[in-house]
């Protein structure tokens, strides 16, 4: 016979299962990857600009030289990867989407010069990138 | 009385759901990568019964956004990055033609549990308004305002690009690790600074507690009922939000219709109201619990203002 304590252990731990099978709610966390005051990128987990925000700053505003690279983010973390569902990009900033790590695979704008200026909003789904980004470059 | 058999206590009852609560965290936060409170888990705050509702998420702000460069600050530190990069960028004898023109981005929450506007759902959806959006005129780089240095004037300020590694200033000295911009940061950080990332990973941590809170599962369930009742199946505001809705182009009747009931199940719920509580109760606690971090953080910011002050007035 086990004891009571032992049984109101068990049926706590079977509640604790069931609960959190039952929601699975996980929010993406809020990134920033680079150093500086000026956000260059902002995507975000869900559509609309709603949910988890994944940001790129830096010390200044990116050039109008696209053959070089302002930001290379060669993965956008576990919590990111294929997350991705809408974006902004500011300060004279485009962005160039890869659908693997290390710039691999499927790549988006497919046109020259390859970078997409997001301006005030970029809807993932509408260009058929919905939760596939895993690495870009900002330029 | 003719009652049933009561099974639990009260007090039963509320122990299991704050257990439950707190095991739902603790798993949550052991699967995510990055996570950093499961050294000290937040006993599920305690909240008012009936939360304050939230029918216009503009202007919902949070414990942790002191800890994040406002507009006046990116401004203030832009500036100074400019004039410390000048001054690095003139050793090297290149004039910096920065005017300094740039987009501040403020901090902006309106969306953080997504849509919770009526009247704006009725209208766009769960399309964002844009036009309120500074960057929307200003982010072409082929904008008269956009910054157009000489490819000598870029490789000194990024350092990036061939060329880099021969360059030497007045006194030979080879350009900064990552030019004359990265260094002008690093002076106005100070030296150790915290990284940045730990107020997101503790805020994260907060927002993943907060859903998988009891008394927020509890107000998802109820408004899926309610979007039941108007014919919409959707297991969490989530599903809705992100239902594929083709942002690039005018709301569908579908659409609005969708985000009128959605709207209208979180004001009957009170969805954002009780989510906004528990979360920003989640984040104050863990404030609490790390507050030697965040007072560094607090002392860290505050060095970085100062440091731009005086780089602009000497």
């Amino acid at each position: 016979m086990r004891s009571p304590i032992i049984f109101g252990i068990a049926i706590v731990s079977a509640l604790t299962s069931i609960f959190v099978t039952s929601t699975s709610a996980n929010a993406v966390a809020n990134r920033t990857v680079g150093s500086g005051s000026l956000t260059r990128v902002q995507f975000f987990e869900h559509a609309g600009f709603a949910g988890g925000l994944f940001k790129v700053v830096g010390t200044g505003a990116c050039t109008p030289e696209v053959t070089d690279h302002d930001d290379s983010i060669s993965y956008v973390s576990d919590a990111w990867n294929d997350q991705i569902s809408s974006g902004k990009d500011f300060n004279g900033c485009d962005v160039q989407i890869y659908v693997n790590v290390n710039y691999g695979g499927s790549f988006y704008p497919t046109s020259s010069p390859h970078y997409k200026d997001m301006g005030a909003s970029w809807d993932a789904t509408a260009a058929g990138w919905n939760d596939r980004i895993s690495s870009f470059y900002v330029s | 009385m003719g009652h049933g058999r009561r099974f639990f206590s009260s007090s039963t009852v509320t122990i299991c759901l704050t257990v439950m609560a707190t095991g739902a965290g603790i798993a949550a936060i052991n699967g995510q990568v990055g996570a950093s409170a499961g050294d000290l888990v937040p006993a599920p705050p305690t909240i008012s019964s009936s939360p304050p509702r939230v029918s216009d998420a503009s202007a919902l702000t949070y414990p942790m956004d002191r800890y994040e460069l406002s507009p006046d600050d990116q401004l203030l530190m832009s500036r100074a990055t400019i004039v410390l990069a000048s001054a690095c960028e003139n050793r090297f004898g290149v004039a910096n033609s920065n005017s300094g023109n740039i987009t501040t981005v403020p901090i902006d929450n309106s969306r953080h549990y997504g849509i919770a506007s009526l009247a704006e759902a009725q209208v766009l959806g769960y399309h964002a308004p844009a036009a309120a959006d500074p960057s929307s005129s200003s982010n072409d780089k082929g904008a008269s305002s956009a910054w157009t240095p000489s490819p000598l004037e870029e490789l000194t300020a990024y350092g990036t690009g061939p060329g880099a590694d021969a360059l030497k200033d007045r006194d030979v000295n080879p350009l900064p690790n990552g030019g004359c911009y990265t260094q002008a940061w690093s002076q106005l950080v100070g030296p150790n600074p915290l990284d940045p990332e730990v107020a997101n990973s503790r805020s994260h941590d907060a927002s993943t507690f907060a859903e998988n809170d009891e008394r927020v599962q509890v107000a998802w369930r109820a408004w899926s009922e309610c979007m039941a009742g108007f014919g919409l199946k959707f297991s969490s505001p989530w599903q809705a939000n992100d239902a594929g809705w083709k942002m690039d182009e005018p709301p569908t009747t579908d659409e609005l219709r969708t985000a009128t009931s959605d709207a209208h199940c979180r004001d009957k719920t009170n969805l954002v109201g009780i989510w906004y509580a528990v979360e920003s109760g989640y984040k104050n606690e863990i404030i609490s619990m790390n507050s030697q971090e965040f007072t560094k953080l607090d002392a860290q910011l505050v060095g970085e203002r100062m440091r731009a002050v005086q780089a602009l007035t000497h």
